[in-house]
């Protein structure tokens, strides 16, 4: 099951156009984003740490089964890959716009980060579940190794994108800087599993930096 | 503690030039925030029981200091020598693998 890539929103129409979808594609993607509103909804209203794990352990599998559902849908199809495509252009900075003073500092910082970071990962993987045997089995390998601090990641960007684009109600800002400080944890954990697999630079030549 | 313990360098030509290119591209901000980073790499580039959670972390057989929420900096210990490794934003983890 290919359930960590899913796009937490939909993608804006580019120069290109945007991705003709079949009738049955635009009627599961309704659902998962339905779905995805109502499973995902508490998690807008947690107001300490605790509650956020609590929800997020109820929250996770369910979400990862009908994302995982949703892909394998959208893969199949060459209209459902350059959708997948396009929502990898999205830029979380105008998707931040809006409620930039509601993130704040870190909020806004970390938002960010962990928003582009997971596009960064997702750029990678993509074109390797798309493609060889041998390159989809080292991903799902690394998906793997750092798929549930992944799936948490991307369900709590959810959450946060819910709130940013007023698509869920009564929302409450505490949980705000909770949801953006657990993203940047999880993807910061994702990212520490890909960069333990970089292999090191074969030249090695010191050059120092001098002091001062 | 020694304020100068470590030698600091990067570990090759091309880390290096990945780091001013980098650097080029930062606001001020960021730019201290490396800054503040190199310095504490040249005291200290272990864990320190005071250190934020997970500012740096042993990733495979390199360290990675987590420079702002958007950037990282790789680094080897070596004896008394810290070589940089890389210096990238974090969405970048993934461009290194097959």
């Amino acid at each position: 099951m290919v359930s960590l890539l899913v796009p937490p929103v939909r993608p804006q129409p580019t120069h290109s156009g945007s991705p003709v979808l079949t009738p049955e594609e635009t009627e599961r993607l309704r659902e998962f984003y339905v779905q995805t509103g109502e499973v995902l909804a508490p998690l807008t209203r947690v107001r300490e740490y605790a509650a956020l794990e609590a929800v997020l352990a109820g929250a996770v599998l369910p979400w990862a089964q009908w994302a995982g559902r949703i892909m394998e849908l959208l893969l199949a199809t060459a209209a459902g890959r350059q959708y997948l495509q396009e929502a990898q252009r999205i830029d979380p900075e105008v998707l931040a716009m809006n409620k930039a003073e509601l993130l704040g500092e870190p909020g806004l910082s970390q938002f960010l980060g962990a928003f582009e970071s997971l596009q960064g990962m997702t750029a990678w993987a993509l074109p390797k579940l798309q493609g060889e045997s041998g390159e989809a089995q080292f991903a799902f390998l690394v998906q793997g190794l750092a798929g549930e601090d992944m799936l948490r990641a991307q369900v709590v960007l959810c959450a946060l994108l819910l709130i940013l684009g007023d698509a869920v109600p009564n929302w409450t800002a505490e949980a705000v800087p909770l949801l953006c400080a657990a993203a940047d944890e999880y993807m910061t954990r994702v990212e520490d599993v890909f960069f333990s697999m970089a292999p090191l630079p074969a030249e090695r030549e010191f050059v120092p930096i001098s002091d001062g | 503690m020694d304020s100068a313990a470590y030698e600091l360098g990067f570990v090759n030509r091309a880390a290096k030039k990945g780091y001013d290119d980098l650097l080029g591209t930062l606001k001020p901000a960021e730019k201290a925030a490396f800054d503040w980073a190199l310095a504490r790499l040249r005291k200290n580039p272990y864990p320190a029981p005071s250190d934020p959670a997970r500012l740096i972390v042993k990733v495979g057989n390199q360290w990675r200091y987590r420079v702002t929420s958007r950037y990282r900096l790789l680094y080897l210990i070596e004896n008394r020598r810290v070589a940089v490794t890389a210096a990238t934003h974090r969405k970048d983890a993934y461009r290194n693998l097959p």
